[in-house]
């Protein structure tokens, strides 16, 4: 089991600030701070769900990690085989190497294939600029990869407005895939997709995953579909990480506030299976201008004076279980 | 009944816009945008309009009965001659035209004009007339329309100076419709440069570039151009003139141009599928190639043509207020100048009709930019 619990990336006090730019002069009045001091490792082969509320800098965390963004501070380290790179160092063409091993899934699958491009070209193009394949080899490499995720191959020449929200999704795998990448980053891949089409993309990431030793780093909402493929799951808060665990100890055992928040959220069909409800109240924190302390302690019902003065750091509590909770250490939160 | 229905479900499937299956499945864009243009019946019109007009335009000399510089002295502000199929005492299949005779009204002292009916000449097609040089390569004086030896067909009338008005349109549209094709070409090359840097590299280029742009929408148009336009030295040559006039007028033509290449730089920029080919290792030059340019390149067409128009306005505004072209060069606003008073108007009317012909390629424009505009994104719902 050793190679399992090999590091594939390993994310250290990652920062990104987006600065405010206001007047005439565009000078500078304010940063937000998107993505705030946040670590954790992927192992390799695992699924890594990352979940949070809209803008609390999810998709920032794996657009920085793929470098489509420069990070403020911080270091991204990827590890293949015995080599590592570091990717917050790495200039745009030394980026190249990095674009064959981590790859990018789209949450819209209609904003991400260009409409005037056709199945063949979608797929293709990965290959054809990184000069993997020889031209005459790229239509069988593309059916190859159709063939796995599972669209027909006579689609080969047809455009993207021919296919439904879940076919073009399989597109977009089957192009995050052409590289044969080592990691993964599905930024909310199902959110977009009617719920019956969700579980059948899951179920070809799960399987893919099995097949090509994929590691995933899933970002999502949706803790249904967290719990559903992850391992483990980190939650988001602000620029944040707040909790980091196994996925059956997270939903069993919150030690956030904020997740249990989160958990109570999730929709269930009997209210029988819900024994309390409660609903957070109050509004994201502002990242251009956060509170002092916690940034959670004016929504959270447990909060006290320290936790509006004292900022609070990520603190592990038991084996693998990482939380940042000034009373982690007193509160019994509900699971589920 | 039933016949009914059928004209009405004929009528449906006519309608309903797409082909179905594979060919819709493998359509290219450009097969889709006019899958979609079609549709805009008025814009298919307008469509074949321009076409025959730009074909007119392009064989001026052949398809106009005259040279439109030779003066016919004995019809001075001859009125436009009618077409007959019924003369000499029956219906013919050749059509004909009589001859046209002029008197000096007696009492008003005005020069009237009357058909004479005992002298017909008929019409004939690739007839002998005027000699031309067709584009400026091979001489020749066949031309699509004449008449018999000894008549006269001024089909819209002549002017002050004896010229043939349709003659004259024909050759002022060859000026007039390609001064907006030539302008909108040179707008088109700054407004790319231009609004590509302010969209793609932003920062200061594009603060300075779009002060500019403001500015420039600022100004008031018609003074700008007549400032520009009397500062042309005289002695240029017609040629001269005209390029620089051309030149004029895209001076602020790009700025719209620009506007909308700069916004959907921006806009593409950040598309998924940009960022996409970026993540997949695509070099920026590809990117923009391959990506963004086919993606915004049918709306920077619509916009393109829906300003033709401005620029066929402007140059007919300008050589019409004599700041633009001048004789002996001939353009629809040179006609114009023809008629800047009311007498002329009211005495020889069909000295306005170069304006029918402004409206109708104006309007045509705008038809076939509207038609664009909704073919322009054939993947929009």
């Amino acid at each position: 089991m050793s190679a399992d619990n090999q590091i594939l990336l390993s994310v250290r006090r990652l920062k990104k600030y987006f600065p405010i730019k206001k007047g005439l002069l565009r000078r500078e009045k304010g940063q937000v701070r998107a993505v705030d001091d946040v670590s954790f490792d992927i192992r390799r082969g695992e699924t890594l769900g990352l979940v949070g509320e809209s803008g609390c800098g999810k998709s920032t965390v794996g657009k920085l990690i793929l470098r489509a963004l420069k990070p403020t501070a911080g270091e991204i380290i990827f590890t293949l085989d015995d080599r590592q790179m570091r990717i917050n160092e790495l200039s745009d063409t030394e980026l190249r190497p990095l674009r064959r091993h981590a790859q990018l899934i789209f949450q819209d699958p209609y904003a991400s294939l260009n409409p005037r491009m056709t199945v063949r070209e979608i797929i293709g193009e990965p290959i054809l600029v990184n000069r993997e394949t020889q031209i005459a080899d790229l239509d069988a490499r593309v059916v190859e990869l159709m063939d796995l995720v599972g669209l027909d191959s006579r689609y080969l020449r047809r455009y993207p407005h021919a296919f439904s929200g879940g076919q073009r999704q399989r597109i977009g795998v089957a192009r995050a895939l052409a590289l044969n990448p080592d990691l993964i980053i599905a930024d909310e891949p199902v959110s977009a997709l009617d719920v019956s089409i969700q579980a059948q993309i899951l179920n070809l990431l799960s399987d893919i995953q099995q097949e090509l030793e994929l590691t995933y780093l899933l970002i999502s909402h949706d803790l249904s579909v967290v719990e559903y493929v992850s391992n483990r799951v980190a939650v988001m808060y602000v620029g944040k990480l707040v909790e980091l665990a196994d996925t059956e100890e997270i939903f069993r055992h919150p030690r956030h506030p904020y997740t249990e928040a989160l958990l109570m959220a999730v929709p269930r069909i009997s209210e029988r299976d819900r024994p309390e409800t409660y609903t957070l109240s109050g509004n994201v924190a502002d990242p251009a201008n956060p509170p002092s302390g916690c940034y959670f302690h004016h929504r959270c019902r447990y909060a006290t004076d320290i936790c509006s003065t004292k900022p609070v750091v990520m603190k592990q509590v038991a084996n693998g279980h990482q939380v940042a909770c000034h009373r982690s250490r007193d509160l019994s939160l509900k699971g589920l | 009944m039933s016949r009914r229905l059928g004209i009405s479900l004929r009528f449906r499937r006519e309608k309903s816009d797409l082909p179905e299956g594979e060919s819709y499945y493998v359509a290219t864009p450009r097969q889709l945008m006019w899958w979609k243009f079609r549709k805009h019946k008025l814009a298919v019109v307008a469509l074949y309009v321009l076409g025959v007009m730009y074909l007119l335009a392009l064989f001026a000399e052949f398809v106009s009965p005259y040279n439109p510089n030779v003066r016919h002295i004995r019809h001075l502000y001859a009125p436009s001659q009618k077409i007959h199929l019924y003369y000499e005492g029956r219906w013919h299949v050749q059509p004909a035209v009589y001859g046209l005779k002029f008197e000096i009204d007696p009492v008003t002292l005005r020069e009237k004009y009357y058909e004479e009916k005992d002298k017909t000449y008929r019409l004939r097609l690739f007839c002998r007339g005027d000699q031309y040089r067709m584009w400026g390569l091979f001489e020749s004086d066949i031309h699509l329309l004449g008449v018999e030896p000894g008549g006269t067909l001024f089909l819209l009338g002549t002017d002050r100076m004896g010229r043939d008005m349709l003659s004259r349109i024909i050759a002022g549209s060859r000026i007039s419709l390609s001064i907006g094709f030539i302008g909108i070409i040179l707008s088109f090359i700054i407004g790319l440069i231009l609004g590509g840097i302010s969209g793609y590299f932003g920062g200061t280029a594009d603060l300075l570039i779009q002060r500019l742009i403001e500015v420039m929408r600022a100004f008031p148009a018609i003074p700008l151009w007549m400032g520009l336009s009397a500062a042309l030295p005289m002695t240029w040559s017609p040629l001269k003139v005209y390029f620089a006039i051309t030149v004029i007028l895209s001076l602020l033509g790009w700025v719209g141009v620009a506007r909308a290449i700069r916004g959907k730089f921006l806009a593409l920029r950040e598309e998924d599928f940009a960022v996409a080919a970026y993540l997949a290792g695509a070099s920026r030059w590809r990117i923009i190639y391959k990506h963004l340019l086919p993606s915004f390149m049918s709306h920077i067409i619509v916009v393109l043509t829906l300003r033709i128009p401005h620029m066929i306005m402007g140059e007919t505004a300008l050589s019409y207020l004599g700041l633009g072209l001048r004789p002996p060069i001939t353009s629809w606003g040179v006609l114009l100048k023809e008629c800047q008073n009311v007498q002329d108007m009211a005495h020889h009317p069909w000295l306005l009709l170069p304006v029918l012909f402004i409206i109708l390629v104006i309007l045509s424009f705008n038809f076939v930019g509207d038609g664009l505009r909704d073919a322009a994104d054939p993947y929009a719902a």
